[in-house]
């Protein structure tokens, strides 16, 4: 049922608000949003991808857990796993570096 | 427009408070008003994306500018006291700050991102079907 206040000019100029509302305000800030999901998705996925590094060799059972780290027992797997895990311990810091970085400089700024 | 003196008797509203409702307002004004309007009533209509909202508690969200996202909920505790928090998302293409007045800034990341995010959409597509009625 339309509402019986809302005259044709009123519908006008609530259409237009409604369309600055969209433009200006709700798609940039949208549009950053799923930029900053996509950052954390791809730190998210280094840090599976370290895991995984870190799970290949509990399978040979040469590693034991160590509370939410992982101690290496190994002789020669260690070193292997240890340049795989630096490469992707890398990626993740350059991503949380990143992230650390915005968010300092808007701490500056408030 | 000179200031006016405050001419207002015991128990009466001031001049100045009753003026602007009796002369017309000019065209920025009432865009200004009109804009209010529409915030309240998106911070509403933001307020039930998250599900039903318990008895007692008055929620909302809404988008504040492109950089920020508010969410404010106000409820009687159990004590009879009044809680109200308000909790600003900073939106920024590297990250997502959440605050809530104390001045403390936490990253929002993983699973509250992706729900801030799948809200932030929803709530447009409720932005733009209003858009699309007033326009039939």
């Amino acid at each position: 049922m339309k509402n019986p206040r809302m005259t044709p000019e009123r519908a006008s100029e609530a259409a237009s608000l409604l369309q600055e509302y969209l433009g200006v305000r709700l798609d940039p800030v949208i549009a950053d949003l799923k930029h900053a999901m996509t950052l954390d998705n791809l730190a998210s996925q280094a840090v599976d991808q370290q895991s995984h590094v870190s799970a290949k060799p509990v399978l040979t059972g040469s590693v034991e857990l160590v509370n939410d780290g992982v101690r290496q027992v190994a002789e020669g797997v260690e070193a292997e796993s240890t340049v795989t895990m630096s490469y992707v311990e890398q990626a993740r810091q350059r991503v949380e570096q990143a992230v650390n970085e915005e968010l300092e400089k808007y701490g500056r700024a408030a | 427009m000179a200031a006016l003196p405050n001419l207002s008797l015991p128990g009466l509203p001031s001049v100045t408070s009753v003026l602007p409702k009796l002369l017309p307002r000019n065209p920025d004004q009432r865009r200004i008003d009109a804009y209010r309007q529409l915030l309240r009533r998106e911070a509403k209509m933001g307020g039930q994306l998250f599900g039903e909202i318990p008895n007692g508690h008055r929620r909302e969200f809404f988008c504040l500018d492109e950089h920020t996202w508010v969410w404010h909920e106000e409820w009687i505790d159990a004590h009879g006291q009044h809680r109200a928090v308000t909790t600003h998302y900073v939106v920024r293409p590297n990250g997502v700050l959440k605050t809530r007045g104390d001045g403390n800034h936490q990253p929002v990341v993983g699973e509250e991102l992706r729900n801030l995010y799948n809200a932030a959409k929803l709530y447009r597509q409720n932005v733009e079907a209003q858009l699309a009625s007033l326009q039939a």
